[in-house]
């Protein structure tokens, strides 16, 4: 067994701020932490490309047929992962490798998520168009 | 156009042999409408999803939830549909997400088919329209 601990903060200025306006007069500032047990199998914090294949299909992270609880992090890039450089803005969509539950993620350039995904969902990715670089990891829960 | 700045921070001492600190952030521009929506829920296991925290009226957007019950598991579910296997999250006591949803399905909380019985004022959600 092991820790993890995320900490995720939202910040937004007020709407009157002269720089970086807020959405509404009260400005955000939200700050949440855990601590969750982990154990393995985990994937560590990686480069993956999109069209990337580990055996279970283009795209899929994490199959169907693991049935534990994973705490899943994954972030878009911002560039091609046909050579690593070139920025791009297309679309990355997350979606579970079973495909039946109708969840759906969309992950603009630079954008992350984090979230605990039930088992056997799996996890699969999709780019718009040309494939792109993301930065994935996941810890099954303890 | 408004502005949020989420970050995310993930450490850890054990999860491998070599320590994990990793710290992203981002600046998300908002739409037009800069719809924020704070509200607190309190999932059950009776009605067909749970209870609906977001519509696909608001397209894609930026949601943050965070399970606030002492006990009760609460399950994030895509249909209206409460039993366990349709859900795609499982946030125990204390968890919390973060995410970009597509906005093209709905999205229900609720505490899973087994009885469980109704999370009171248990799941803190934060939308913000993209």
């Amino acid at each position: 067994m092991a820790t993890l601990t995320p900490t995720l903060t939202l910040t937004a200025n007020s709407n009157t701020a002269s720089s970086s306006p807020g959405l509404q007069s009260d400005a955000i500032n939200l700050s949440v932490t855990d601590s969750l047990t982990t154990t393995a199998p985990s994937m560590g914090i990686s480069t993956v490309a999109s069209d990337d294949n580990f055996g279970d299909g283009a795209g899929v992270l994490i199959p169907e047929e693991d049935t534990t609880i994973n705490y899943v992090y994954i972030r878009h890039l911002g560039v091609l992962a046909s050579d690593g450089t070139t920025a791009t803005t297309n679309l990355v969509e997350v979606d579970s490798d079973a495909n039946s539950d109708g969840f759906r993620l969309s992950l603009g350039a630079g954008e992350f998520a984090f979230f605990p995904l039930l088992g056997s969902e799996g996890l699969r990715v999709t780019a718009a168009s040309a494939a792109v670089m993301l930065e994935f990891a996941y810890w099954s829960k303890g | 156009m408004a502005t949020l700045t989420p970050t995310l921070t993930l450490t850890s001492t054990d999860v491998t042999g070599d320590a994990l600190n990793l710290s992203v952030t981002d600046t998300l521009t908002l739409g037009a409408n800069d719809l924020r929506k704070s509200s607190i829920f309190s999932p059950n296991d009776v009605d067909p999803g749970g209870l609906k925290i977001f519509s696909t009226v608001q397209g894609k957007s930026y949601i943050y939830v965070k399970n606030i019950h002492a006990s009760l598991i609460i399950y994030l579910v895509a249909a209206a549909d409460t039993a366990e296997s349709a859900a795609w999250m499982e946030l125990a006591a204390g968890e919390f997400a973060f995410f970009p949803w597509a906005g093209v399905a709905d999205l229900f909380a609720n505490t899973g088919d087994n009885g469980a019985g109704v999370a009171t004022a248990g799941l803190e959600v934060m939308i913000f329209e993209a």
